[in-house]
């Protein structure tokens, strides 16, 4: 059996989707708790939110803060494991990224600032 | 192989265009006023360690194909890596405003126009060059124009110093006079020399032009001989300071008296390259230090990043440099003294290397992330070095702020 460092090789690394898209770090592990299984990790969750209560109560508080400032809910993406195709450098997974909310700022930011300005949108590379 | 010797030849060329910039430009023009020849060790003290730095970020991202960013994320986890984001962002946040203050007030110098009006329209150009520039313009073009940076060493050949005195310097000696000034204007000029944007911007450039280990041979190159090349120009530079304000009892409080440093060596020319190399160096600085945050947040969080792409492509990117580059011109418009601002900057530069050193001597010794190009003997000896004096220069930067600091 081949084993899988869950902190070392999964937790914090960059996330790709079935494009190759970059779409945000694992920022937390779900494990599913079974009645007379071994428990599994059923998810990978990205979001600011997770992140920060990872780093403690003081960030959370400061990313509450910011959403409600920005009067938003925060985000939080729940990849289900089994949707993961490879672990290497990187962690990939069947999923399509802009589907997700873990690229809900990035749409938005698209829509409203750089398809707005001359030049922003376009062909993918420049 | 003539791709090779074409990248050889642009990594040196980087080095120069990209060494000088108003940090190193005013820390090293203080210290020639101040101290003559005697600060020349910490010019090459700051170059060997941007020398080591370098070297190690390019071979850790053509290695494992990530960045020094990257890395720290991924292997010291969210609660580590948040230290050294903010205190990189914050630190180059600060250097940024500096630069946009040096292109501002070289234009003042060349126009009259007072340099808190030319803040934002600088912002405003730079930032047109990131949205519509690829990363190859924004590297060469930096480094190409830098090259006017040269002038120094013209300067300095033109004022016939005594070259075994500017050798004597390069040897670290106590400070006859002014003992706590001294340090702080050495302190100054290592974080002149070394910032922790350059490495990240550095390591990023490597993914964006598609570096493998076959690229390593230049990578090493590039680092020992641009940071030869830059460290020597910023040393000339102290040179002409030394040979011209030194003598002359004038103490640098002011960017418009660093204007007259190559007018003794080279008259009128001598002003307005001095100005030409303020303002293209502190501007092709302003695009790598607004790009090099981008990368930071970018890959720290995980966003799509490539200078290379679109801006819709990658617009959590693209809006970090938008908004960095406004943020900082707006001291500049305010007209903060840019002068106090750079000493400042350097210092919490300096300042800021351990949260970015310490942990790269870890990364570059786990054969998980560096296969067979982990560091050797003499590569460790001098990271650990580094790390060390990076540590006992946080415990000084913040006294001697207060003590040397004018």
């Amino acid at each position: 059996m081949k084993g899988v460092a869950l902190i070392h090789d999964v937790l914090d690394a960059q996330l790709l989707d079935r494009t190759q898209q970059k779409m945000g770090r694992v920022d937390g592990l779900v494990l599913e708790l079974r009645d007379g299984e071994p428990p599994r990790v059923a998810e990978l969750l990205v979001g600011g939110s997770i992140a920060a209560e990872r780093v403690g109560g003081w960030m959370t508080a400061i990313v509450r803060g910011c959403c409600r400032v920005l009067r938003i809910e925060p985000a939080v993406s729940r990849i289900p494991f089994d949707a993961v195709e490879a672990i290497g450098a990187c962690v990939e997974v069947k999923v399509d990224a802009r589907s997700t909310s873990a690229m809900r700022t990035e749409r938005w930011l698209d829509e409203h600032f750089a398809c707005r300005i001359p030049g922003g949108s376009g062909e993918e590379r420049k | 192989m003539s791709r090779k010797i074409a990248e050889v030849a642009l990594g040196v060329v980087t080095g120069i265009g990209g060494f000088l910039e108003v940090g190193s430009l005013a820390t090293a023009v203080q210290g020639g006023a101040e101290f003559g020849f005697q600060l020349g060790w910490a010019v090459l003290l700051g170059s060997a360690s941007l020398m080591v730095l370098m070297e190690a970020s390019g071979r850790l991202a053509a290695v494992s194909d990530r960045t020094l960013i990257d890395q720290l994320r991924e292997r010291f986890g969210i609660r580590f890596f948040l230290l050294p984001l903010v205190v990189g962002f914050v630190v180059s946040l600060l250097v940024l405003a500096s630069e946009i203050g040096g292109v501002s007030l070289a234009l003042q110098m060349a126009t009259g126009v007072r340099f808190q009006l030319w803040a934002l329209p600088i912002a405003f150009l730079a930032w047109l060059l990131l949205w519509r520039g690829t990363f190859s313009l924004v590297e060469n073009g930096t480094a190409i124009l830098g090259l006017v940076s040269v002038v120094f060493l013209v300067g300095a050949a033109a004022l016939h110093p005594r070259w075994t005195s500017v050798g004597a310097g390069l040897i670290p000696s106590r400070a006859t006079h002014e003992v706590a000034r001294y340090w702080y204007l050495a302190i100054s000029i290592l974080g002149a020399s070394i910032s922790p944007y350059l490495y990240a911007f550095y390591s990023s450039g490597a993914i964006e032009d598609g570096w493998t280990t076959e690229d390593l041979g230049v990578n090493r190159i590039t680092a020992v001989l641009g940071n030869l090349f830059g460290g020597g120009l910023a040393l000339m530079t102290l040179v002409v300071a030394a040979m011209v304000f030194l003598p002359r009892h004038i103490h640098v409080d002011a960017y418009e008296q660093t204007a007259l440093v190559l007018t003794p060596a080279l008259s009128h020319p001598g002003f307005v390259f001095f100005l030409a190399t303020l303002a293209i160096t502190c501007f092709g600085t302003t695009l790598e230090i607004a790009l090099a945050i981008a990368y930071m947040l970018a890959q720290g969080l995980g966003w799509p990043w490539s200078e290379n792409m679109r801006p819709a492509a990658d617009s959590r990117f693209s809006f970090t440099y938008t908004v960095v580059l406004l943020v900082a011109a707006i001291p500049i418009a305010l007209g903060v003294n840019v002068l106090g601002l750079t000493n400042i900057s350097m210092v919490l530069t300096a300042a800021s290397l351990p949260v970015t050193v310490v942990p790269m001597v870890v990364l570059m010794n786990d054969r998980d992330v560096m296969g067979k190009s982990v560091n050797g003997f003499v590569g460790n000896v001098a990271l650990v070095a580094l790390a060390v004096m990076s540590c006992v220069i946080l415990l000084a930067a913040i006294p001697l702020q207060l003590l040397g600091g004018s």
